[in-house]
């Protein structure tokens, strides 16, 4: 059904337009993936000239005092995080946007898509982009979340025991090629209501598969097109309670397809989010349920290890549950307050050399501060205690610095 | 255990390094209004309410450093972020997030992006 360019051809692309934009770029206040330019640029700014660049850089340390070499059970030590985006405005309606970043995976397009807006209730996005999905992939940008780190239903490989665990249930950020079609109504002053509907490429994995291979999903080797011809579709609905600095908001989102190169293993993603904001005080919850078909193979027995059922067939699927809750308190008027509790849970038959067990549990408590030194710079410290159910527990520990350009 | 406490020991002398550093390279608190002068109380309460609306998805900051683009930008970025998912921003949230970016942008003289 959609068919767009392969990403070598995205990302060249998005490299000229970042090139050939820099050099006549204008400071703006960023979206929520940047910051700002500069240069001052008082007064109006001449009609026409509606380009602004973005940034933003996060550099963290990562230490496991519990493990004497961390590196076994995580990417620890020191990450960067860069993103740099160009947004030109062409009037009103249309907009076109790329972002590229700069993390473990080297460089990638982390946007590359127009929007166009009808109305509020109606607008398009067609590119390479992050579909709408759950609460927090809006912040997903290091420099708009007050922690280190993502909540684990988000992990993008830096939780501990990432290998055993493969991660969350769907890491943010989550970049496909796509068209999303989404909108928000005000029923009235106090009521928002935003949907959005979209179709993707989806995750990916190779023949035989037992869950999503993350790599493939975002590797160049594959040309970053689908690799069953088939894609995934997805919604997302969320209504907003307002009353001044008072919002209360709560959604839900779903998201299926299939992810083997036979288009025969299917997964289902559901979530669903709560936020309330009293004035600069956040709570925020969000769950996410996976459900995702493995190959049992030619000889299951052979395979996995646990047998078959009551039945005796093999549960050809797995559950993956993942939640976070966080308070963010202002300490001050510099330093705010974090405590988050998340959590990951599966379900289901594993591989006979998973580590894992038929149903296995990870808990972790973090308590952090983001401190702000100067505009807008930040350090980020925060403690996580990790409870495994199949694992020794662990402790870890992080500092960063994180702004926007 | 030896090694667990020389660990820790090391994660303290970093965390107090890390505390040093900003404390020192701290500038002076502010907010959306700091360097105007004498704001009204209206735009103060329209300032108050831009900031829990903004933080909502980022850091003020974001906004502070970025005073001084001009009038219409901000207008035009007021917009865009209303849009946004779940933004919180209501037709006359906006407005009253844009009177106070004006005030700020009419009343500091000094505001330039990354000095505020």
């Amino acid at each position: 059904m959609i068919k767009l360019a392969p990403a070598p051809v995205v990302s060249a692309v998005a490299v000229a337009v970042v090139v050939a934009t820099l050099a006549p770029v204008r400071p703006a206040l960023a979206d929520q993936a940047g910051g700002a330019g500069s240069e001052p640029a008082r007064g109006e700014a001449p009609r026409g000239i509606d380009r602004n660049f973005a940034g933003s850089i996060q550099l963290d340390y990562m230490a496991i005092p519990t493990d004497s070499i961390g590196r076994k059970i995580a990417l620890d030590a020191a990450t960067v995080e860069v993103s740099l985006k160009v947004t030109q405005d062409f009037g009103d309606k249309l907009s076109a946007s790329v972002k590229l970043c700069v993390a473990c995976h080297g460089v990638e397009t982390g946007m590359a898509f127009f929007d166009l807006r009808i109305a509020d209730e109606l607008s398009f996005r067609v590119g390479r982009f992050t579909p709408q999905f759950g609460a927090f992939p809006v912040r997903h940008d290091p420099a708009n979340h007050r922690t280190s780190d993502k909540p684990l239903p988000y992990d993008m490989g830096r939780m501990l025991r990432l290998t055993e665990w493969n991660m969350g249930i769907l890491p943010s950020p989550w970049v496909d090629n796509g068209v999303e079609l989404s909108g928000a109504h005000f029923f009235s002053e106090a009521v928002q209501l935003d949907y959005a509907a979209y179709a993707i490429g989806g995750p990916r994995a190779g023949a035989d598969a037992v869950d999503f291979d993350y790599k493939m999903s975002r590797s160049g080797e594959a040309y970053y097109t689908d690799n069953n011809s088939r894609p995934s579709l997805g919604a997302h609905v969320a209504l907003n309670l307002l009353h001044g600095s008072t919002t209360l908001t709560t959604g839900a989102s779903a998201m299926a397809g299939t992810y083997d190169p036979d288009n025969k293993l299917h997964y289902q993603v559901a979530g669903a989010h709560l936020l309330l904001q009293i004035a600069r005080v956040f709570l925020r919850a969000e769950y996410l349920l996976r459900r995702t078909e493995m190959s049992l193979g030619p000889d299951p027995s052979q395979r996995f290890k646990y047998g078959p059922g009551k039945d005796g067939t093999y549960d050809p699927y797995f559950l993956k549950h993942g939640f976070y809750a966080e308070l963010e308190v202002p300490i001050s008027d510099r330093v705010d307050g974090i405590l988050r509790w998340d959590g990951l849970r599966r379900q289901g038959n594993v591989l006979r050399t998973s580590l894992l067990r038929s149903d296995s549990a990870l808990l972790r408590y973090t308590a952090g501060a983001s401190i702000r030194i100067r505009g807008a710079t930040r350090i980020k410290l925060s403690a996580e205690l990790y409870d495994f159910s199949d694992f020794e527990d662990e402790l870890a520990v992080h500092v960063a610095v994180a702004g926007a350009l | 255990m030896k090694a667990l406490t020389t660990r820790h020991g090391r994660a303290a002398v970093l965390a107090v390094l890390t505390s040093g550093l900003a404390t020192s390279c701290a500038d002076a608190p502010h907010g959306l209004l700091a360097g105007t002068p004498a704001p009204p109380p209206e735009v103060q309460q329209d300032c108050a309410l831009a900031t829990a609306k903004c933080a909502r998805c980022h850091p003020i900051e974001r906004v502070i450093v970025s005073r001084g683009i001009g009038v219409r930008r901000w207008q035009m970025y007021i917009e865009q972020m209303r849009l946004k998912p779940s933004s919180g921003i209501s037709p006359s949230d906006a407005d009253i997030i844009f009177r106070c970016l004006r005030f700020v942008e009419e009343a500091c003289t000094d505001c330039k992006q990354g000095r505020s």
